[in-house]
């Protein structure tokens, strides 16, 4: 008599038979490759990048302000032979302060101009033009200072502007913008221009912009007028003007230019911001305050930083979104979370469904009738518009959506797994386990269920796609868990009232996380059927 | 007789699950019903007060207002507490706007919680002077109105106890919308039931010529491919099956538009509007949503006729029917196709049921399709609670409706079931 | 001549686990009126070799090689049109194993009784339908049944309307295949007598596949026994039940109970060959008792004893 297996070696038995059954399945194997692809992709995501920190620097728009925005990516410019134009920041160098003190005829009173300068050398090596050309200062500002003094009777007439003026490499000279202040610079409705003001004791102190040149208001770019000047044998508006000025700027002035096709001038352009601040003070009286006023004035360059960021015409992987995100990166951060839903959803539900139904077909009877009743009314509710209601009412985070997915999902199975149960019900063993004593919960767990769970498994796979669809599909309309980044939320944002990605062309931006998703699910419906096949007591005659 | 038992059998249980569901709805959303109810009383009350207020031209006396406030404060707030509060905050709110003097304002309010004879003079004197002021009685008289209102409804009381009455307002969609309202037959409508009844022909309108158009694809196509099953026509059948299930419908759709409307601009643009009168017009917008419902859905449905024609296939009775001398044709369509039918039914109708309710709707979007999918992100979008609630009772009845249709047409094609 | 003569019929199934020769160069033939019994364990061939006849072998099987010659043309070599309008059903009709799902669920019982008149004659339903009364009288049913669908019938009277269904066009030819084996004992019983009346009054040839020998000794003229695809021995029924030759035969028949008789019942040991690897020699040499050496390496001929009476063994090779 051969010894009887123990339960371990019993296990892998099975194990090495569903494994070699499981081989013969093709598709199978395809999709046990991608499923390992998967896994791997997030695993590396969730352990060798700082997880959590790197959601919330994909959540905080401004870190990415000085990215490109919507920009394909480089493989592609350099596939369909645009020539690529790379991001390069540089920084100021101070100038050297133009100072002018002069008396006013007649009175003790000083009319005094200080003009401070910062210099940006930037430089321009390929022939690719350049998405958007990014101005970020950080400037002291005197002026609160200087109304206080003024309230106070001790200086007069106080001015701070500034203006900006690009020098070209063929010694061109455009203002962008003239005698500008404190306010302007920048309209905050765009979503990549940041203005912050620090404060001391309730007065503004400092001022941080960081702003594109295509959203200087009109009214101080003067580049404007100076591009229809050069041009003014061309009977062009300055609308026309006004819409392409980066590209102006950046490119020889030809007549081709203004039909659109630029030749980037390339070379060393230089960026100048002035400060000029004018007052007029009374000499007679010098007051400590207005002493230390004015030789901050006179010898403090109010800029702390100035820069210029070239943005590039490309960027990685996949491009970048509209807040200049890597789009790559945002694919990436989503992976764990679709494995994440999705199994846990197909798990759970299903799980729960298996052994709801084991034990209403094994129990029988007047409770059985009433398991399932509570089954139809669950089966005949239809998930999404409830979904919504509950997310539009009540928003739940991410873990609510997942128990909502399986507080509905989970009668799917339970029919059929009844069925299989019925029909194992009647088998001969189990009339020998109950006559042996066994009591019912040994019965449904050493005998019942084993067998019904490989059926429950393929089930479970192919279950994840559909818990991964109605995640994205939620977070599509705008209701899902807005602090996770999944795929659903990432093709969300590609659609709103001021932009619409696919209407614009921005193919790399809403194709991949799409694309995630249907490979993703390919993974578990492959994975699915291949078990399927196997394990479902219908399909086997095929 | 035994199919007309069928059919009342699986009416009846459509009947109560919707029931069931509506119930559910009601436990889940009650505090929202309530308060757009509430709101409803509220908006028509004032609507009321106003006019009569135009038509009388005087205030009212204060010892009318004062017995309002006295009412309310000892009578209707031990049944309905937040009546109170709201009574309150209205004299409050009346009180500053005609004042512009939060601390009188916050002062009166203290004052009408005592009895009159426990005040003195000075202050029975400011009562009587600024609970007569402007719209301070009006405002009074809106709120007491309200509350007698809700009181009479009885919605003050626990939410079971008004299930009946929420039963008849989402049934009959008598609610009225946040902001939203009818564009298309009874024009600037702001009752929900306008505003979602018009949009129900559009979603089956363009729902429906896709399923058909996709299904008299499907049908040949997976009698064709069970035939030859195991080739490389089958394969690709299956391969299209999987990957058309696991993709995003409206990101599809993003591709589709993306494709033939943008790049290659042989197709009209979900921005390009249609004058929805002129059906030439609407149909010529059509072309592009339908073409791809149709692409997603022709591979699941091919699939699963070819499924269950191959199971079919292997009975014994289509080898009986070969062996009596049929033509292979004949075996097909007369044997096979009709034995197949009732379980097509059942499983087409029922992804087609599911994925009306969570494919299409979005879908909708992404078209500007003027169907209940877009009415549907209008609505959340803007936070119209009352259209959202008649929303999801609407899908949850369609959805419910199309599987008793299903059941019936399979009912009818199963003589196991005619024949009782 | 002999109304069907079965010669060296190969059929073969090709599947991805290699070739099953189900059936493997058998010979056989029946004359008019003549009942043969066909009867042999499970999976050796038997369905397989009725199914050929009709030319219905599913895929992956088909006939790979042989004649089947009936009254007179080669089915073999029939174009498909000619087997279906002149053989099927006309010439030649089947009763399946397993009745209950050769009928058709979704038509009523006379339609489908009727549907051979329908094809073959040219009849009208109307006109059909009062042959189908007939014949549902000649099987033992009640001609109202004609409006029922499968699904109201019971097993047995299922069975009966099946082979209503395959005399209806009073074929020269029916192949029964295991027509009771799903069936009671008592409506067994029953389904036999029926079988035996039929003989008596259609006076059509009959292949009676069964594994249970003893249904066939009132109603079979001769017996044929195949294994693992071969016919090992055949001829006229009581000389096969009184002198049976070939050792497998003589096992079956020590394996069936008998009412009178003392001797003990014995089983043959062992299992029935898997029929893509089938055992050199005489495919029976494993479990035989008398195997020889020569059994192990060379199959045995299929030689004529006596008139009629073909063996396939080494024993009653003389040598």
């Amino acid at each position: 008599m051969p010894k009887p297996l123990s339960r371990l070696s019993e296990f892998l038995y099975r194990l090495s038979d569903a494994w070699l059954e499981f081989k013969r399945v093709k598709f199978g194997i395809a999709a046990l490759i991608l499923l390992v692809i998967l896994i791997s992709a997030s695993l590396y995501v969730l352990v060798a990048w700082d997880y959590p920190k790197e959601v919330d620097r994909w959540l905080r728009i401004q870190l990415w302000v000085e990215n490109p925005k919507t920009v394909p990516p480089c493989w592609f410019l350099s596939m369909t032979g645009t020539p690529i134009a790379e991001t390069a920041a540089y920084s100021f160098t101070p100038g050297r302060p133009e100072i002018s003190n002069e008396s006013i005829e007649g009175t003790t009173f000083y009319e005094a101009s200080i003009i401070h300068k910062a210099v940006v050398p930037a430089e321009i090596k390929s022939p690719g033009m350049p998405s958007d050309v990014r101005i970020k200062l950080i400037m002291n500002t005197l002026s609160e200072e200087a109304k206080k003094l003024e309230e106070e009777g001790l200086i007069f007439g106080f001015t701070e502007k500034y203006s900006l003026v690009i020098i070209r490499p063929d010694n061109l000279n455009f203002t962008l913008v003239h005698d500008a202040s404190l306010s302007t610079l920048g309209n905050l409705t765009y979503p990549d221009t940041i203005v912050y003001y620090e404060r001391f004791e309730q007065k503004i102190v400092k001022i941080q912009k960081s702003v594109s040149l295509k959203n200087i208001p009109k009214e101080h770019l003067k580049a404007v007028e100076e591009l229809a000047q050069i041009y003014k044998d061309y009977n062009v508006t300055t609308d026309v003007i006004a819409s392409a000025l980066t590209e102006l700027i950046l490119s020889e002035l030809t007549p081709e230019a203004l039909k659109g096709e630029y030749k980037v001038l390339q070379g060393k352009y230089l960026f100048i911001l002035t400060v000029n601040r004018t007052l007029i003070y009374d000499a007679a009286n010098p007051v400590p305050e207005l002493r230390s006023f004015i030789s901050k004035v006179k010898d403090e360059n109010p800029v702390r930083e100035f820069k210029i960021y070239l943005l590039g015409n490309c960027f990685g992987f996949l491009g970048t979104d509209i807040f200049g995100r890597d789009v790559f990166k945002g694919v990436l951060l989503g992976v764990p979370w679709a494995l994440i839903i999705g199994l846990s959803v197909a798990f759970l539900a299903i799980m729960i469904g298996a052994i709801y139904a084991v034990v209403a077909g094994y129990v029988g009877g007047y409770v059985e009738e009433v398991m399932l009743r509570v089954v139809d009314v669950i089966n005949n509710l239809p998930a999404l518009p409830l979904f919504i209601a509950i997310q539009a009412f009540i928003g739940l985070n991410i873990w609510g959506i997942i128990g909502l997915m399986v507080a509905l999902y989970w009668t799917g199975p339970v029919l059929t797994i009844r069925a299989m149960v019925l029909q194992i019900k009647e088998s001969t063993y189990i009339e020998a386990a109950k006559s042996i004593g066994a009591g019912p919960l040994r019965i449904i767990f050493r005998h019942i269920l084993p067998q019904v769970l490989p059926y429950a498994f393929a089930i479970m796979a192919l279950s994840v796609p559909s818990a991964i669809l109605t995640e994205a599909g939620l977070s599509f309309l705008g209701l899902g868990d807005p602090k996770t980044p999944t795929w659903g939320k990432m093709l969300q944002e590609t659609r709103t009232p001021n932009w619409d990605a696919a209407a614009s062309g921005w193919w790399w931006w809403f194709i991949p996380p799409g694309l995630a998703i249907a490979l993703v699910g390919t993974t578990f419906i492959l994975l699915g059927r291949a078990l399927e096949t196997i394990y479902n007591p219908r399909l086997r005659k095929a | 007789m035994g199919y007309a038992r069928f059919v009342a059998l699986r009416t009846i249980n459509l009947m109560i699950v919707l029931l069931i569901v509506l119930i559910i709805i009601i436990a889940l959303f009650e505090g929202v019903l309530k308060s757009v109810t509430i709101y409803e009383i509220k908006t028509n009350v004032r609507q009321e007060i106003l006019a009569e207020k135009k038509q009388y031209k005087m205030n009212p006396p204060f010892e009318e207002v004062w017995s309002y406030i006295t009412e309310i404060r000892d009578e209707y707030s031990k049944m309905y507490p937040k009546a109170w509060l709201d009574l309150k905050s209205s004299v409050y709110n009346s009180v500053f706007d005609e004042t512009k003097n939060e601390t009188l304002a916050n002062y009166i309010t203290q004052l009408i919680e005592k009895d009159f004879d426990e005040l003195s003079e000075k202050e029975k004197e400011i009562l009587r002077t600024y609970l007569t002021k402007g719209d301070v009685p009006w405002s009074v008289k809106v709120a007491h109105e309200t509350t007698l209102l809700i009181i009479g409804m009885g919605l003050h009381r626990p939410w079971y106890a008004n299930i009946p009455f929420y039963l008849k307002k989402i049934f009959f969609l008598e609610l009225r919308s946040n902001f939203l309202t009818s564009e298309i037959w009874n024009q600037g409508s702001r009752n929900v039931r306008d505003i979602i009844a018009e949009k129900i022909p559009y979603s089956i309108l363009l729902f429906t010529t896709s399923t058909v158009i996709a299904l008299s694809i499907a049908l040949p196509l997976g009698i064709f491919v069970a035939s030859r099953a195991g080739k490389i026509i089958d394969n690709a059948v299956a391969l299209s099956a999987i990957i058309s299930s696991s993709l995003p419908w409206w990101w599809f759709a993003m591709i589709m538009i993306y494709v033939f409307a943008y790049q290659l601009k042989i197709l009209r643009s979900p921005a390009d509007l249609p004058s929805w009168s002129d059906p030439l017009d609407v149909l010529h917008f059509m072309i592009l949503p339908v073409m791809t419902i149709v692409i997603l859905t022709v591979g699941t449905d091919t699939y699963v006729i070819r499924n269950i024609v191959i199971s079919t296939l292997q009975e014994d009775f289509v080898t009986t029917a070969r062996a009596k001398g049929l033509k292979e044709r004949d075996v097909l369509l007369k044997h096979v196709l009709r034995a197949a039918a009732p379980p097509i039914v059942t499983i087409l109708m029922l992804s087609i049921a599911m994925s009306f309710v969570s494919g299409a709707i979005i879908t909708e979007v992404v078209f500007n399709w003027r169907g209940l999918g877009r009415l549907y992100y209008n609505a959340i979008y803007g936070k119209d609670v009352p259209v959202i609630l008649g929303l999801t009772y609407i899908s949850t009845f369609i959805y419910l409706a199309v599987r008793l249709i299903l059941d019936l047409i399979y009912g009818f094609l199963d003589p196991r079931i005619k024949a009782g | 001549m002999p109304l069907l003569e079965v010669k060296n019929l190969k059929t073969y199934f090709f599947t991805v686990r290699g070739i099953v020769r189900a059936v493997d160069n058998v010979s056989l033939s029946i004359g008019e009126g003549e009942v043969l019994g066909l009867a042999g364990e499970s999976g050796c061939g038997k369905s397989t070799l009725g199914y050929s006849i009709m030319r219905l072998v599913p895929p992956p099987g088909r006939i790979v090689d042989g004649k089947i010659i009936f009254d007179g043309n080669d089915i073999t070599r029939m174009s498909e049109h000619e087997l279906r309008s002149k053989v099927r059903w006309k010439g030649i009709s089947m009763v399946f194993q397993g009745a209950m799902n050769a009928l058709n669920p979704v038509y009523t019982v006379g339609h489908q009784v009727a549907e051979p008149l329908i094809v073959h004659k040219g009849l009208t339903k109307h006109e059909a339908l009062e042959h189908v009364k007939e014949a549902l009288k000649m099987v033992g049913l009640s001609p109202e049944i004609v409006r029922r669908y499968p699904h109201e019938l019971s097993g047995g009277m299922k069975q009966r309307v099946v082979i209503a269904m395959a005399i209806i066009l009073r074929p020269k030819l029916i192949i029964a295949d295991e027509p009771t084996t799903a069936l009671d004992v008592v409506i067994q019983a029953q389904i036999m007598n029926l079988f035996k009346k039929l003989k008596r009054e259609l006076k059509s040839s009959m292949i009676f596949i069964t594994h249970d020998l003893s249904l066939l000794s009132e109603l079979s003229d001769k017996i044929a026994i195949m294994y693992a695809g071969k016919i090992v021995e055949i001829g006229p029924s009581e000389n096969v039940y009184t002198d049976p030759k070939h050792p497998y035969t003589q096992g079956l028949l020590r394996s069936i109970p008998r009412l009178h008789g003392k001797e003990k019942i014995t089983w043959i040991p062992g299992v029935p060959p898997d029929l893509r690897r089938p055992p050199p020699g005489c495919r029976f040499h494993p479990r035989c008792p008398y195997a020889m050496d020569i059994c192990k390496k060379e199959e045995p001929p299929f030689i004529e004893i006596d008139p009629g009476r073909f063996v396939a063994c080494w024993l009653c090779v003389k040598r």
